[in-house]
């Protein structure tokens, strides 16, 4: 602790460069934060509790092509299928384009059930019967209510686009879960279109997480060599599949972070050379005066350390303290993304973690010069 | 007067190689200093007194020969072990005084006795009175670029002297100052020799500087060339 003073004090003698290495590696993290935290919030949104129980039927050639409402009833019977859930995805406008969020038509008593094991959903029991009994009703996320300040009773227009129908829906129910959507009945959908009897994908809850492969294949082979074969895979799979839609994303935010890394190694190994080099008499006399050149070592280590470590401290902290006040405080969502961008404090503290461990190693090097430079050669300087 | 012998040099050689030339500093030179003496290396450029203070000092390893401080063969310690010495036993004092410019005069002080136990408390008061020996009481808060060259010297020398080492080594303290800041300065030295018993080993050109001391040693090319007293 005696050090500190010493520590700080050289790491401040230019203010300016200290200010700007500071900056440089603050925005650097501050980007290698975002990236990271989109990865991890994507990867996490696979993850849902429960999801180990649920398996989504989806057409076999593609997403967007529809199943008949005859296949509910057949699937029900499948051995280890405990509830079966008809979704659609609506796809509508609230009031304009810029309002995005996730609108499926699903079967509110099955949904609820289907969501019973999953201890992140919350929906007060009165207010989920009324959405169930009412045929105009929605069940719509806090964040959204909060967003769009709706309350119990409020109505909510959604202008059909990818079906020839709009909503005139009422709040029924507000819930809090893992996701942000609103969920309205299939029945009103069904019947604002002429009862087509399509459904999107079915959602799937089964008695075991061990019979997840062979419900998956007994519910295939019920529909094989139809007209609309299925596809059955986990949630997990679904939505990891539904992520790979977007690219090989993990593998570009490995490579930019890692860009990101050398950038601030560089970048605080220039700074700490410069420092270093500009005051070799002074390290020379601090030998001299009796200082070991491990104590030196440490001296100008730390140094480094500091200096990365606040850059790590303003660029992840500020970017938590940004996407906080954004997402959690304000209740922004940004459009067609179903994930907010407020990284986990398991991050935060790693980022840093490994901010001050980019220090040391940009550090090492001149550090370890300073420390073996034999002292006459230090003193020859001035 | 029979004094202590505190330095006792055998044979001391040195010579540093340029490329591919090796160049002879120091030539198996002995020396003896007693404790409380206070030495005037002189000579010409080249003639291998600054050396010898390094050496001394412990900054510099000789190529043969011994360095015996207080009984200890300092030729013989590990750089930890040598720095210990230093840390202990030997105040330097530069031509350039070689401050910490970020560091207040105080801070440049309590610098030597950050390496000690000593408590914060304890080093502040040993900081100020270091610097209250040397008249600078009332400029602990000045920065390097606040002083004066003699009171920059000054502070040096309180830096010297904080930690009560037996032996001080001053290369050429004078040199770059003005003849009033000078005399100041070899007046402190000569007290911290007279009042404090401080072994002083001083390198200097100007012989003036060297009357403060008790005796002058002269050496040529790497050895010694005479010793004399000083009245």
């Amino acid at each position: 602790m005696k050090y500190v003073h010493l520590i700080v004090k050289n790491l401040l003698r230019n203010k300016r460069r200290a200010f700007l290495t500071a900056s440089s590696i603050a925005v650097s993290l501050f980007l290698m934060t975002l990236l990271i935290t989109i990865l991890t919030a994507m990867e996490a949104s696979t993850k849902t509790d429960g999801s180990e129980l649920r398996l989504i039927t989806r057409h076999k050639v593609s997403l967007t092509n529809i199943l008949p409402q005859s296949y509910w009833k057949k699937m029900e019977r499948v051995p280890g299928v405990l509830v079966v859930c008809p979704t659609s995805w609506f796809g509508g406008v609230y009031i304009d384009d810029k309002n995005f969020f996730p609108q499926f038509a699903v079967d509110p008593r099955t949904y609820l059930d289907l969501l019973a094991p999953q201890k992140t959903f919350r929906v007060d029991a009165e207010r989920a019967r009324d959405w169930v009994l009412d045929r105009r009703g929605v069940m719509v996320s806090k964040a959204l209510a909060d967003k769009y300040g709706w309350t119990i009773g409020s109505p909510v227009f959604i202008k059909g686009r990818i079906y020839p129908a709009d909503l005139d829906l009422r709040v029924s129910a507000i819930y809090t879960g893992a996701d942000d959507a609103v969920y309205f009945q299939r029945d009103y959908l069904e019947e604002s279109i002429g009862r087509p009897g399509f459904v999107g994908s079915y959602w799937i809850r089964i008695d075991d997480p061990g019979h997840l492969s062979r419900v998956a294949k007994a519910v295939d082979a019920l529909f094989a060599n139809s007209d609309a074969e299925t596809l059955t895979e986990s949630e997990r799979a679904f939505t990891a599949g539904f992520i790979q839609m977007l690219g090989n994303v993990k593998g570009l935010v490995m490579y930019l972070s890692l860009v990101i890394a050398a950038t601030i190694l560089m970048v605080t190994a220039n700074s700490m050379s410069m420092s270093v080099r500009e005051r070799t008499t002074e390290v020379a006399v601090l030998k001299a005066l009796g200082f070991p050149s491990r104590t030196v070592l440490v001296l100008l280590l730390s140094e480094a350390v500091l200096l990365a470590g606040i850059g790590g401290l303003l660029g992840v902290g500020g970017f938590w303290g940004l996407a906080h006040l954004i997402f959690d405080v304000a209740g922004f969502r940004l459009p067609m993304v179903w994930f907010t961008l407020v990284p986990p404090a398991w991050l935060v503290a790693s980022l840093i973690v490994s901010s001050l461990g980019l220090g040391f190693a940009s550090g090492l090097v001149p550090a370890l010069g300073a420390a073996r430079r034999p002292i006459l050669d230090g003193l020859r300087q001035a | 007067m029979n004094r202590e012998t505190l330095i006792s040099i055998r044979g001391l050689t040195k010579h540093y190689r340029r490329d591919d030339f090796d160049i002879p500093v120091l030539d198996d030179l002995d020396l003896d200093v007693a404790q409380g003496d206070f030495v005037a290396l002189m000579g010409p450029s080249g003639s291998g007194k600054t050396t010898l203070l390094n050496l001394i000092a412990g900054i510099d390893r000789p190529n043969r020969g011994s360095i015996a401080i207080a009984g200890t063969d300092i030729t013989t310690l590990d750089d930890d072990a040598l720095a210990r010495y230093r840390a202990w036993n030997v105040g330097f004092i530069f031509q350039l005084y070689n401050l910490m410019p970020v560091l207040t005069a105080f801070e440049n002080v309590e610098l030597p006795l950050l390496l000690t136990p000593l408590t914060r408390k304890e080093r502040k008061a040993r900081a100020e009175l270091a610097l209250n020996l040397v008249g600078l009481g009332d400029r602990i808060d000045h920065y390097p670029r606040q002083l004066s060259g003699g009171q920059e010297q000054r502070v040096a020398i309180a830096r010297a002297i904080v930690t009560d080492p037996v032996l001080l080594v001053a290369d050429e303290p004078t040199g770059d100052l003005d003849a009033h800041s000078a005399e100041e300065i070899l007046s402190l030295l000569d007290r911290m020799n007279r009042e404090f018993g401080k072994t002083i080993l001083m390198v200097t050109h100007d012989p003036k500087a060297a009357q403060r001391a008790h005796r002058l040693v002269h050496l040529e090319k790497g050895v010694l060339l005479r010793e004399e007293g000083v009245a």
